[in-house]
């Protein structure tokens, strides 16, 4: 049986940071981490590899990302407009610093990217998963997200290089 | 990254989302225990409680079955509960 105050303590901090790294404003992160959990502990009965959780809750979080991102939009954002919100959103946000150009920059290249590939670029760099556990973050296979992972390093780099 | 959070952020999201989760199974407990430890008073009443020390069989065998947690929430319970007397509670609670 699952502790879930433990998953909340173990937890809580690293997909913060993924939110984050999403949809760049931390109200939003906040809020969509809250509920997050609130959904994963609504639904902690469906859960059926217990170790498997990191990716469950991940997949819960990245969804509720994606869902906010397209809130209250009559037609879906492109790539490109939503990249332009999120960097409009980063010129912008509370708690970003601005002081250090090189990781500004750096979080600029990636919010250029694809949804997907965006999303894999920070679960591989930032959280250090594996291609078949973002795999199932992400509804995708292991090869789909090696593939992204590789595209989307070369597109920061170009990006970096401008 | 280039992103940070207000000082104490963390703390307060755990305890905030401790509180709204799994907190909620422990009120519900709390309601139940509460209820059953008002029903055995009754019956305690019932058979006839003449001496603080001498606690009734089934009363102290429910306590006893208790986990640590809910003997932390019935107390919590009881201090604001008007059908839990002193002598009960201390007696159950030494």
């Amino acid at each position: 049986m699952l502790d879930f105050t433990q998953l909340i303590k173990k937890y809580q901090e690293p997909l913060y940071w993924h939110l984050r790294r999403l949809v760049v404003n931390h109200e939003d992160a906040r809020d969509l981490l809250q509920e997050s959990l609130l959904q994963a502990w609504q639904k902690l009965d469906t859960l059926r590899d217990e170790g498997a959780v990191r990716s469950w809750l991940y997949r819960i979080a990245t969804h509720a990302a994606y869902r906010h991102l397209q809130r209250h939009r009559i037609h879906p954002l492109s790539t490109e407009e939503l990249s332009d919100m999120l960097l409009e959103r980063l010129q912008g946000s509370s708690y970003v610093d601005y002081e250090d150009e090189g990781l500004l920059r750096f979080q600029q290249a990636i919010l250029t990217l694809s949804e997907q590939q965006r999303t894999v670029f920070t679960l591989r760099y930032y959280d250090e998963m594996s291609y078949e556990e973002i795999a199932r973050v992400v509804d995708s296979t292991p090869q789909s997200c090696r593939v992204a992972y590789h595209n989307a390093t070369k597109r920061i780099q170009t990006y970096l290089e401008e | 990254m280039p992103y940070s959070v207000p000082e104490g952020f963390f703390e307060q999201q755990q305890a905030e989302l401790i509180r709204q989760t799994v907190g909620t199974n422990t009120r519900h407990t709390r309601w139940w225990i509460g209820g059953a430890a008002a029903a055995a008073c009754l019956v305690v009443g019932l058979v006839g409680l003449h001496s603080a020390d001498e606690p009734t069989l089934a009363l102290y065998e429910y306590t006893e079955q208790m986990s640590e947690e809910e003997l932390s929430s019935w107390s919590e319970f009881y201090e604001a509960d008007l059908f839990l007397s002193d002598a009960t509670f201390n007696t159950y609670n030494q």
